[in-house]
């Protein structure tokens, strides 16, 4: 569905290179977890994929259309909810109008749902939402509008506690099997029982493009004791708990993913050895 | 058709409060100043006045309205509303041209219009000898716009307002062109730049005009005969418009297409 293939972008004025010969294939049907470190290009990428930024060279293809090109017929099945958002200037009913008359599989049903769970009136007056009310509305658009791919940048960032969990509910209840989400971020525990896929980038590089079951059947999370930790350890970080450690699972029960200590894991190439 | 009229409802409602502002501007050029001459000075009206100043404002924002062409894309949010919304560039770039070319001025002379009734109806109320139409200077200034034409004469020598007619619309037109031109270049205060750009070359075509008519001068002071055909002159003019046009429209396009959320040096690859 998404075919990243020899990409290479730098931002004007900048001498540093996003990406660099970059390469991704991500199929349809997933909700995918796209984590990095700061300024790796999370964002960046997602910018790309929706045809927002062009990339120096390489190609970006959606459903087998450049996106760069930002035909109508991949825009209508591709939505991005930015970090931050503004509204545009018109009523709730005019810009609902308008999403109903460009976007194919918009469903009203979807949307009056979805601010339902999130707590917002029906009709909210967008001139007068916060900043956390304004996603949550926005994000009710996006998946009221049923494109086949739906990105999300830090779509946690700016949301109460009591929200954060709201949001995990949207986002289950509603996400289609056919439909794609990729969500950027940081905050990896706000969206941990989400993911059914996870994508860690750094310089330019894929570290990590695997299905959570994939990770689970390969790989046990568990909190030993310093007595218990032996040489099958593949990485291990002291907590209040005793070590927070990755080791093969072998034989053993499935174990629930920690997506913060598989990052780190990862990010310090200590799963590349595994 | 049906999603370019959609494409275009949408930057309609996005343009909205300048469109009224437009309005606004126009109804009060007119209104305001009939109101203030009446109080203090209640046996004469500015209308007529006001009437030669809106037309003169329309016709400079007609002229160099094509350097507003992208204001409507400064925010990062503005950029992702338009480049997502699902319809092609052509139809996102026509619209939102027709927004600033068409729909601004309709609004601007609905505005005027209405400003016009509003201050003759006051006028009459008040002291019917200052009631005056504003409208009654526009219709003069086209009559007499329509003499000019009679003055330009053809390869014979003949009036030919037609021509005359022509000339002047292509010279109107290439010089929005450019200013479109120029707006799709400058982010920063396209207007202003656009403005200074236009007036740099202007005196840079003068001085090279002069050089020219100089160099002439100085040929057949020695004694060279130079034989400038009327025709060739016309023909180049006509010619250079053109494709000056084309070329700013072509240019404009293609630099939405290569627009960015971020990133948007003018050069993109």
């Amino acid at each position: 569905m998404i075919d990243v293939r020899d990409l290479c972008f730098h931002y004007q004025g900048s001498k540093h290179q996003v990406f660099d010969h970059f390469a991704l294939q991500l199929q349809p049907g997933s909700v995918y977890g796209l984590l990095g470190k700061n300024g790796t290009g999370k964002s960046t990428l997602l910018y790309l994929i929706s045809g927002l930024l062009r990339p120096d060279s390489g190609t970006v293809t959606v459903n087998g259309m450049e996106s760069r090109l930002r035909l109508p017929e991949m825009l209508q099945e591709v939505f991005i909810v930015p970090e931050e958002y503004a509204m545009p200037d018109m009523s709730f009913e005019a810009f609902a109008d308008m999403m109903r008359a460009f976007y194919p599989h918009f469903s009203d049903d979807l949307l009056a749902k979805c601010l339902t769970d999130f707590e917002m009136p029906a009709r909210p007056n967008l001139k007068e939402l916060s900043m956390g009310q304004k996603k949550k509305v926005y994000m009710s658009f996006a998946i009221a509008t049923g494109t086949r791919l739906l990105m999300m940048d830090e779509p946690t960032n700016g949301l109460d506690i009591p929200s954060k969990a709201l949001f995990r509910k949207v986002v289950a209840n509603y996400m289609e099997d056919n439909r794609t989400l990729i969500i950027s971020t940081h905050q990896v525990h706000d969206i941990e029982s989400l993911l059914d896929h996870v994508v860690i980038i750094n310089q330019s590089r894929v570290l990590l493009n695997s299905s959570i079951a994939d990770i689970s059947r390969r790989y046990a999370f568990r909190y030993l004791s310093p007595q218990e930790m032996d040489n099958t350890v593949l990485y291990a970080e002291p907590t209040l708990q005793g070590n927070a450690v990755i080791m093969p699972r072998g034989e053993g029960e499935e174990t629930q993913v920690d997506l913060e200590l598989l990052f780190n894991a990862t990010i310090s190439g200590k799963l590349g050895n595994a | 058709m049906s999603r370019f009229l959609q494409v275009l409802r949408w930057e309609l409602l996005l343009s909205k409060r300048q469109i009224a502002t437009m309005a606004l501007t126009f109804f009060g050029l007119v209104v305001i100043p009939q109101i203030l001459t009446l109080v203090f000075k209640s046996s004469s009206s500015s209308a007529y006045t006001m009437g030669i100043i809106s037309s003169v404002a329309l016709s400079a924002y007609l002229l160099c309205s094509g350097a507003l062409i992208f204001s409507s894309l400064r925010s990062r949010q503005q950029r992702i509303n338009n480049f997502m919304l699902p319809a092609s560039n052509k139809e996102k770039f026509i619209a939102r041209y027709l927004v600033l070319v068409v729909a601004m001025p309709l609004a601007a002379i609905a505005g005027f219009f209405a400003g016009d009734v509003l201050q003759y109806l006051m006028s009459l109320m008040i002291n019917s000898d200052a009631a005056q139409w504003a409208t009654s200077a526009l219709t003069e200034g086209l009559n007499n716009g329509n003499g000019i034409f009679h003055f330009y004469t053809n390869l014979n020598g003949d009036p030919s307002p037609v021509e005359g007619f022509l000339v002047i619309l292509l010279g109107t037109i290439t010089q929005h062109a450019c200013f479109l031109l120029f707006g799709s270049i400058y982010h920063k205060h396209p207007l202003v730049m656009a403005v200074l750009t236009w007036m740099g070359l202007g005196i840079a075509l003068l001085m090279l005009g002069a050089l020219a008519a100089n160099l002439l001068s100085e040929f057949i002071n020695s004694g060279y005969t130079i034989i400038l055909y009327d025709a060739w002159w016309k023909a180049l003019y006509f010619v250079v418009s053109i494709a000056l046009i084309i070329f700013c429209y072509w240019f404009a396009f293609r630099r939405y297409t290569r627009l960015q959320v971020i990133n948007n040096q003018w050069i993109n690859k």
